[in-house]
This record gives C-alpha cells, sequence and structure tokens, in this order.
C-alpha cells in the first residue's frame, strides 16, 4: 500500500531527482568546506552550485586565466599542473573526492596560478563568484560562514607553504 | 589509415547532422517566433517586471517565509497598487461631460491664443508681422487643428442635453458660450466637417443595416477578439510569477548546455551583462519616477491643481524613457492644460494664465536640466552610452515596427545588445580565446 502511494506521489514529484539531491546534500555535507553549515543551510547553498562533468584530460580552467569559481571534486580524479616549456607539465598536485580548487577565485578574479585537468572522468560541483557574492544580500549569515571556512583554509595552506619554503631553505 | 578514414567520415556527418538540425531549429523558431508575436510584448514587459522586480524579494528577509509564498504576496501588493493606481488616474481623467468642456474649451481657447499672438485683435484684417510672415504656412495647421476640435453631431445633442442638465450634471454656461462662439469659426471647416459628418452617418446606416443580419456572428466575434487580446496579456502575470519563483533554475539549464571549456567564460558574461542591464534598467526607471516628480512638483508651485499635476508628470515620467520625444510629449501635455487652465492658484506671485504656458515652458525645462545634469548621471552614470544618432534611429525603428511600445522599449533593447557584445568581445580576450 505505502509503497503503491510512493510509487504515485514519486511520479508526480520526480522522486528519482529528490533522492539524487538527498545525496549531493549528503556529500556536501560531508566536505570540510561545508562544516559549519547546517542541513538546511547546505540545501540552500546546492541551489547556487552547478554541476558539471569533465572527461578525461579535459581542463578545468587554465595558467593565467582569470579565476571565476571554485570547483569541489564529487568524485574521480584531478590533476594541478603547470605548463612545462622543455616537456610535458609538471603536475604539483592531485585531488580526489570531497577535495576542492581555484578557491582564490572566491576572492578576486586575479588569474589562475596554474591549470587544472581531469585525470579521469569527474563530476564536480563549481560555486561561482559573484553568485556567492549576490548570496551575501540574501544569506548573510551562510555566507559569512562560508568565508570563514575560506579564509581558514586559504590560511591553512598559507601556513603550509611557508613551511615548505622553511624546510627548502634548509635543505 | 582506415581508421582515418573513418574519422574523416565521422567529422562530415556530424557536420551534416548539426547543419540540418540547425536549419531545422532556426525554420522552427523563425516559424514560432512570427506565428506567437503578439506573446512577445507581454512576455517581454513581464520579464522585465520580474528582473526589475527581483531585489524586492532578496531585500525582504523573512526567514520563516518561503520564497514562493514571498513571490505571491509581491504580486499580491503590485496588483494591489495597480488597481489602485488605476482608480486615481480614472477618477482624475475627465468623464463625458468633462470631456466635452475640455475640447470646447481648448478649441476657444486656441482661437483666443491664436488672435493674439497674430495681433488680429487689433486689426483683424492685416495682423500684424508674424502672421503677415506665417499666414500662409499656419492656415492648413490650424484649419486642421479645428478641425480635430469640432464636435460631431452626436456630441453636439449630447451638450445640449448637458446643457438642460442631464445625468445630474449641467454644462458650464461660461463653457457652452464658448460653444457658441465655436460654431462662428471657420465656415469652411464646418463644411468639410459636415460632408464628413454626412460620410459617416452613410456608413453607420449600412453597417447597421449589415448588422443587423448577421449581430450574432458579430457578437461571438466581438467575444473571441476581447478574449483573443485578453488570452495574450494574461500571460504577463505568468511570466512575471514564475520568473520571480525561479531560484537560479533557468540560469543553470542554459549553463548546463554550455561546453566545459566556455562555462567560467559564460558565467562571467552572464555575470557581468546581468549587473549592467540591472543597473541600467532600475537606474532608467528610478530616473523617470524623478523627473514625474520633479514636474509635478514644479507644475503644482506653478498653481496647477494636485490631480492634474500628478497626471501631467506621470505621462511626463513614463515619456521620458523616450529620448527627445519623451520631454517633447511631457511638454506639450502641459502646454495644453495651460492653455485652457481659467483659474490657478501659484505659489509664485508673478505667474498668472497669461504667462502659465512660459511658466510650464520653464518647469519643463528645469526638469529636463535637473535629469541631465543630476538624475543621469548620479542614477544612471556614463556605463552605458549610445550614440544620439543611434538613439533616434533605435526610437524611429522601434515606432515603425511596435509602434508606441517599440519606441518605449527600442533604446532599452539597444542597450541590452551592446553590452552583451561588448562583454562577450571583452571576456573573450581575458580568457584568451580571441
Amino acid at each position: 500500500m505505502f509503497s503503491d502511494l510512493e510509487v504515485f506521489w514519486g511520479n508526480i514529484f520526480n522522486n528519482k531527482d529528490r533522492q539524487k539531491k538527498k545525496t549531493e546534500i549528503e556529500f556536501l555535507r560531508d566536505i570540510p568546506f561545508f562544516s559549519n553549515l547546517s542541513k538546511k543551510q547546505v540545501i540552500q547553498v546546492e541551489q547556487i552550485l552547478h554541476k558539471r562533468f569533465y572527461s578525461e584530460g579535459e581542463c578545468f580552467f587554465e595558467l593565467n586565466q582569470p579565476g571565476a569559481a571554485l570547483f569541489i571534486v564529487e568524485s574521480g580524479k584531478v590533476g594541478i599542473e603547470i605548463p612545462n616549456t622543455e616537456g610535458p607539465p609538471i603536475l604539483v598536485a592531485e585531488l580526489n573526492t570531497g577535495d576542492f580548487l581555484g578557491e582564490l577565485a572566491l576572492l578576486d578574479n586575479s588569474p589562475r596560478s596554474a591549470t587544472a585537468r581531469a585525470l579521469e572522468p569527474t563530476m564536480a560541483f563549481s560555486l561561482f563568484r559573484s553568485d556567492l557574492q549576490q548570496f551575501i544580500e540574501v544569506e548573510p549569515e551562510i555566507s559569512s560562514l562560508i568565508f570563514q571556512s575560506l579564509s581558514l583554509f586559504v590560511g591553512e595552506r598559507l601556513k603550509k607553504t611557508t613551511q615548505l619554503l622553511k624546510n627548502c631553505r634548509e635543505k | 589509415m582506415a581508421d582515418k578514414q573513418q574519422k574523416l567520415e565521422q567529422k562530415r556527418r556530424n557536420v551534416i547532422v548539426y547543419a540540418a538540425f540547425s536549419v531545422i531549429a532556426i525554420s522552427v523558431f523563425l516559424f514560432l517566433f512570427w506565428s506567437l508575436r503578439s506573446l512577445i510584448l507581454p512576455s517581454i514587459i513581464g520579464g522585465v517586471l520580474a528582473y526589475l522586480f527581483r531585489p524586492v524579494i532578496n531585500i525582504v528577509r523573512v526567514s520563516w517565509l518561503p520564497h514562493g509564498p514571498k513571490v505571491l504576496i509581491l504580486f499580491c501588493f503590485i496588483v494591489a497598487g495597480l488597481v489602485m493606481g488605476t482608480r486615481q488616474i480614472k477618477s482624475s481623467l475627465p468623464n463625458e461631460k468633462d470631456q466635452l468642456e475640455l475640447i470646447v474649451r481648448i478649441k476657444y481657447k486656441l482661437n483666443e491664443k491664436y488672435i493674439s499672438v497674430m495681433g488680429l485683435k487689433e486689426n483683424p484684417d492685416k495682423g500684424n508681422f508674424i502672421y503677415e510672415l506665417l499666414k500662409d504656412d499656419i492656415a492648413p495647421f490650424k484649419t486642421q487643428a479645428f478641425e480635430m476640435l469640432s464636435l460631431n453631431e452626436d456630441q453636439k445633442k449630447i451638450l445640449l442635453k448637458y446643457k438642460e442638465g442631464y445625468k445630474g450634471q449641467t454644462f458650464n454656461p461660461k463653457y457652452y458660450n464658448y460653444f457658441e462662439e465655436n460654431q462662428k469659426l471657420l465656415p469652411t471647416a464646418g463644411v468639410i466637417l459636415e460632408e464628413t459628418l454626412q460620410k459617416n452617418n452613410k456608413k453607420e446606416t449600412e453597417a447597421l443595416k449589415n448588422a443587423d443580419g448577421s449581430s450574432k456572428a458579430q457578437n461571438s466575434h466581438f467575444i473571441v477578439k476581447i478574449l483573443n487580446t485578453l488570452s495574450t496579456w494574461f500571460i504577463m502575470p505568468f511570466v512575471f510569477i514564475f520568473l520571480l519563483f525561479d531560484t537560479g533554475e533557468i540560469n543553470k539549464f542554459f549553463i548546463r548546455l554550455v561546453p566545459n571549456k566556455y562555462f567560467e567564460l559564460s558565467l562571467t558574461v552572464l555575470n557581468e551583462v546581468d549587473t549592467a542591464i540591472g543597473k541600467y534598467l532600475r537606474g532608467t526607471l528610478l530616473e523617470c519616477f524623478l523627473v514625474g516628480l520633479t514636474l509635478s512638483v514644479g507644475l503644482i508651485v506653478i498653481g496647477l491643481e494636485i490631480n492634474v499635476a500628478i497626471v501631467i508628470g506621470s505621462i511626463a515620467g513614463i515619456t521620458n524613457a523616450i529620448p527627445f520625444l519623451g520631454p517633447a510629449i511631457g511638454l506639450i501635455v502641459g502646454l495644453c492644460y495651460a492653455l485652457i487652465t481659467e483659474s490657478i492658484s501659484p505659489y509664485l506671485p508673478f505667474i498668472t494664465t497669461d504667462n502659465l504656458m512660459l511658466a510650464v515652458f520653464a518647469v519643463v525645462a528645469v526638469a529636463q536640466l535637473l535629469d541631465n545634469s543630476i538624475f543621469q548621471p548620479i542614477v544612471l552614470g556614463s556605463a552605458v552610452n549610445l550614440h544620439p544618432l543611434v538613439v533616434i534611429l533605435g526610437v524611429m525603428g522601434g515606432s515603425i515596427i511596435f509602434g508606441f511600445s517599440g519606441m518605449l522599449l527600442a533604446i532599452p533593447s539597444i542597450v541590452i545588445i551592446k553590452v552583451i557584445i561588448e562583454t562577450v568581445f571583452h571576456e573573450l580576450k581575458a580568457y584568451k580565446l580571441i
């Protein structure tokens, strides 16, 4: 009886899409970037995210292009590389499910510092700078939490880079 | 080698399929565009209104109220505002008797001004030097204007009814004297008018004869016509509501169709275009409102009735969106009223009914001066500059294609196209795609 009802209402309200959205929201909630947001707040953020599929070898963005969006890897693998005039590009980092890239684009449109390429078929969410800026007016609390997360991660990465530089000098 | 051949074959098939699909899609689009052209204007107006009111939805921060009900409440407010505004305007508009009085007064005053400007009072045959210089050029315009302002037989009958007292109203005796004076004017024009009246009457009787047989068919045709007009404008509130209901899904759908290579570029272009157009449209709306307000206040200061000043201010404000022509429309309406007004209560002592037209001209000039030197630079900035020739051609082209609404929407449309082209090229260069 209940399953019949579920099928009936499911046909009307597109249950499949709902289920898919539910999984996506669960995924986003597990990401450290949105960890300080409640479920309701993540649902609101999901409305301004774009979902994209990248085939193997396809670029997310290229070095020196103006940055406009942050990407969150939902599945697949992304390589961060720097072009090399003498040979193949130098792979700097590999990002997997739950990692994010291009976070500085949320602050300004300064040029990208590296190229990001899908190393295998990859599904990713993207958060556009202007959407986030407009979101400040609509949902200031959520936006401030996102910017708080962003500053923490940027600070963390800065610390890591400083440590790396220090290690290099000591060597 | 065979692989290469196969790829080439595939590429050729791709070109054929895409070309065929594009041709079919464009043909279907053009066919639908032409067939449904009556829906274009209501949809555009609904869309523009939704676009203008989107920030209002965002400003209202009521956390417990979901987006849908927020939109519906806003819609109810707008409808209520429109109904109240229409009632206010309707009450300010003249009724049947007032309309007749207005026509009689305009014709009488027009003649009076003509006589005084041309110096025909002192010297009825020769007039002054202006009369000598312009009489041949002005005569046809005068005849045409007086013909337009002549009452037809039905109107004359109704006027006489009002003179005796009709529907609880009586025609002002002073204006009846004007009417009698008007009757003595331009005998030739009167003859022409009589002829046209006779022709019209003949046509009407013929039409009535025909109508007797097919009154039912005509009635149903009339109903269908009304329903058709209603149904095309019915789409406007739907477009408005559904565009405001949308929380970015339409945008996302179109972005999904864009290849990954152009993803960031298209998002940037959309945002830049949205910002520029939003600023322009909201700026223009605010500018029109400010011009209307300045004009209304100015007209009240020079002694016009508040109701009349608001109506003239509103007309001038709305038409201000049409460059060059808008201010002229405001001026003409203001001058027409100044021409017929009998008494004023000005806040400035030196303004009388004799120099009222000059005062209206000064108010319109001040409003335009303020618009060009303060409102436009502050509200619109120099973001969207169009060459005056483009503006004139745009307004004329718009009026030829879509009439008055085309005239009103021509410049915003040109601005939108200009902003899109500029932004696309700027971003294509920034992303090193061209």
